[in-house]
C-alpha cells in the first residue's frame, strides 16, 4: 500500500449561496493516476482550488500528506511554500497563470522562489524546454503565444517545481488534435514513470488509458466510483 | 480489461525522456522569508505609451545596454522638464532628429505619431492658459513633443521585459517591477478582451442596433470585471509556485566601450544643459 498523499473528509464547499461541492470523501495515494469526468459545473474546478489551498471546506477536512490543511497553516510562509511546491496545478486558462516576461522566465519562476541556485535553474529550465519541445520559445513573451505553446509552458512552469502531484484541470479543452495528442500522450508516460495525477476532463476516451482511476462527479456536486 | 486495450497507446509520437530528476522527489525546505504585499496596478498608464505589441522579435542585446538607455532616457526627461528657455530644448530636437533620420519611414511615423499625439492634446489643454500667461506656456507641448519622442524611441528599440529587467539593475524595488510586468500581461489580455467582445457584439449586431453606445458600454463593464478575475487568477498562480512576496530579477552585466563614449556624450548634454539654463 502506498501512502496517501490526498484525504478528503465529507468536504463541502459554497460560493457565497451556491452548492459547488457536497460530501465529498476522496483518497488518493503515491503513484495513482486519477482521472476526475463529469459535467460542466459539476465542481471539478471548484476541488482543485480547494486543494491547492486557495480555498478552504465550509465543512468537513482536507488532509495533504496527512497534515490537515487550513487557512491559518497556509500564513505560516514555510509551510505554505513547502505545501505549494509539493501540488503542481495547470489552470485551465494558461492565459492565468503566465505571468512573466518571457517563458524562460516563466519556468524558472518557481525554482527561483524555492531558491535554487541559477546553474541548477538553468539545468532545469533547459531540460524543461527540451523535454516539452518549446526550446524556441524560451525569449519569447507568453502572452504572443499560440493555445498549445502557452499549455506547454505552464506545464513546464509547473512542472518545473518537480512537484509530488500533478494536478491539470480540462488540460486539452480547445487544443488542436496534435497539442491533444501530444498531452493525452504525456500524462500516460508520467503516469507510467510512477509520478501522481489528477485530471479532470470529460472526455470519454480518456477513461480507457491504462491503469487509470475513474472518479466521477454528478451534477449534485458530489462524487461517485 | 479488455475494453482498456482499444485505448489505443501506440499511434502517438514518441515522447522525449522525461528529465530525471523529475522522476525524484525533492527534499525540499522553504527558508523563512519576509512576506510583501503587490499593488498590481500601479502603472497602469505607463504601460499604455509602450508599444508592447511589437515585440516578437527576439532581442540579443544585453540588460546592461539597456540598463544604460534607461539612464540615458531618464536624465533627458529631467532635463527637458526642468528647461525654462527653448535653446536647450532645440538642442535636443536636432538630436532627436538627426537619429529618427536614420529609420525608415515607417518607423519614423511609429515614433512621431504618438508624440504629435502627445503634443496636440497638452496643446488643447493648456490654450486658455495662453491667454493668461502668455506665450512661455506653449513650452510645455514642446516638452511633452521631445518627451514622448524619447519614450517612443526607447520602446521601439527595446521589448518591454528588458526594461523591467534593466529596472532591477537599478535597485528599482522588486515589487514595483512585477507591477509593470504584470500591468502590461494584463494591458495584452485585456486589448485582447475588448477586441474579442466588440467583435462579438459586431457580429451579433445585425441590422440596426439602437443601443450601441449602451453595448459598447457593457463591453467596457466586461473588460473590467474580467480584469478583476485575471487580477484574482494570476494572484492564485503565483502562490501555487510559491510566491511569497520575493520578485528575483536576475541580472547579467557586460563592460563595453561603447557605453563610455555614450555617458560622455550624455555628460556633454548635461553640461550644455547647466550652461544654457544657467545654474
Ligand atoms: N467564483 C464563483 N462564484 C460563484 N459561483 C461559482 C464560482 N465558480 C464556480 N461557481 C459555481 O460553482 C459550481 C461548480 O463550478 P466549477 O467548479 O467551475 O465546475 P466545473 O469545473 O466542474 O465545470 C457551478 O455551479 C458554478 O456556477
Ligand atoms: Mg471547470
Amino acid at each position: 500500500m502506498m501512502n496517501s498523499l490526498i484525504k478528503l473528509l465529507k468536504v463541502q464547499y459554497e460560493y457565497e449561496d451556491i452548492k459547488a461541492l457536497t460530501d465529498i470523501s476522496l483518497n488518493i495515494a503515491e503513484g495513482e493516476f486519477v482521472l476526475l469526468s463529469g459535467p460542466n459545473g459539476a465542481g471539478k474546478s471548484t476541488l482543485f482550488k480547494l486543494l491547492n489551498g486557495l480555498i478552504f471546506p465550509t465543512g468537513g477536512e482536507y488532509f495533504f500528506a496527512d497534515e490537515k490543511i487550513t487557512a491559518d497553516k497556509l500564513k505560516d510562509i514555510v509551510f505554505a511554500k513547502k505545501f505549494h511546491k509539493r501540488i503542481g496545478y495547470v489552470f485551465q486558462n494558461p492565459d492565468m497563470q503566465l505571468f512573466n516576461h518571457t517563458v524562460y522566465d516563466e519556468i524558472a519562476f518557481g525554482p527561483r522562489q524555492m531558491g535554487l541556485s541559477e546553474i541548477e535553474i538553468k539545468n532545469r529550465v533547459e531540460q524543461l524546454l527540451t523535454f516539452l519541445d518549446i526550446e524556441h520559445l524560451s525569449q519569447r513573451a507568453p502572452y504572443h503565444l499560440s493555445g498549445g505553446e502557452k499549455k506547454k509552458t505552464a506545464i513546464a512552469a509547473v512542472l518545473s517545481l518537480n512537484p509530488d502531484i500533478l494536478m491539470m484541470d480540462e488540460p486539452v479543452n480547445g487544443l488542436d488534435e496534435k497539442s491533444r495528442d501530444w498531452i493525452e500522450q504525456f500524462i500516460m508516460d508520467f503516469s507510467k514513470a510512477g509520478k501522481t495525477l489528477l485530471i479532470a476532463s470529460h472526455d470519454k476516451a480518456w477513461q480507457l488509458m491504462p491503469g487509470v482511476r475513474v472518479v466521477n462527479f454528478t451534477s449534485e456536486h458530489t462524487i461517485i466510483e | 480489461m479488455k475494453e482498456k486495450e482499444q485505448f489505443n497507446v501506440n499511434n502517438k509520437q514518441p515522447h522525449r525522456d522525461i528529465p530525471m530528476w523529475l522522476l525524484q522527489n525533492d527534499d525540499y525546505l522553504p527558508q523563512k522569508d519576509r512576506e510583501r504585499y503587490l499593488s498590481k496596478t500601479l502603472l497602469g498608464i505607463l504601460g499604455r505609451l509602450i508599444h508592447f505589441r511589437q515585440q516578437m522579435q527576439i532581442q540579443t542585446e544585453s540588460f546592461f545596454s539597456v540598463t544604460f538607455k534607461l539612464i540615458y532616457v531618464f536624465l533627458l526627461i529631467f532635463s527637458i522638464a526642468l528647461a525654462h528657455t527653448i535653446t536647450f530644448l532645440l538642442l535636443l530636437l536636432a538630436g532627436l532628429l538627426a537619429y529618427i533620420c536614420l529609420l525608415d519611414g515607417r518607423q519614423i511615423l511609429s515614433l512621431l505619431k504618438p508624440a504629435i499625439g502627445a503634443m496636440v492634446f497638452t496643446f488643447i489643454i493648456i490654450v486658455p492658459a495662453i491667454f493668461l500667461q502668455g506665450t512661455i506656456v506653449m513650452l510645455l507641448p514642446f516638452k511633452v513633443f521631445l518627451s514622448t519622442l524619447l519614450v517612443a524611441a526607447l520602446s521601439r528599440s527595446t521589448p518591454f521585459y528588458l526594461i523591467t529587467k534593466a529596472l532591477g539593475g537599478l535597485h528599482v524595488p522588486s515589487v514595483f517591477i512585477m507591477s509593470l510586468d504584470l500591468t502590461i500581461n494584463y494591458i495584452v489580455l485585456l486589448g485582447n478582451t475588448a477586441i474579442d467582445l466588440l467583435q462579438a457584439l459586431k457580429l451579433r449586431s445585425v441590422g440596426r442596433n439602437t443601443g450601441k453606445y449602451e453595448s459598447m458600454g457593457n463591453v467596457l463593464g466586461m473588460t473590467f470585471l474580467k480584469s478583476q478575475e485575471y487580477a484574482k487568477q494570476t494572484h492564485a498562480a503565483m502562490l501555487c509556485r510559491g510566491f511569497t512576496g520575493e520578485y528575483h530579477v536576475v541580472q547579467q552585466h557586460h563592460w563595453q566601450k561603447k557605453y563610455i563614449i555614450y555617458t560622455m556624450a550624455i555628460m556633454l548634454l548635461l553640461v550644455l544643459f547647466i550652461h544654457i539654463e544657467g545654474y
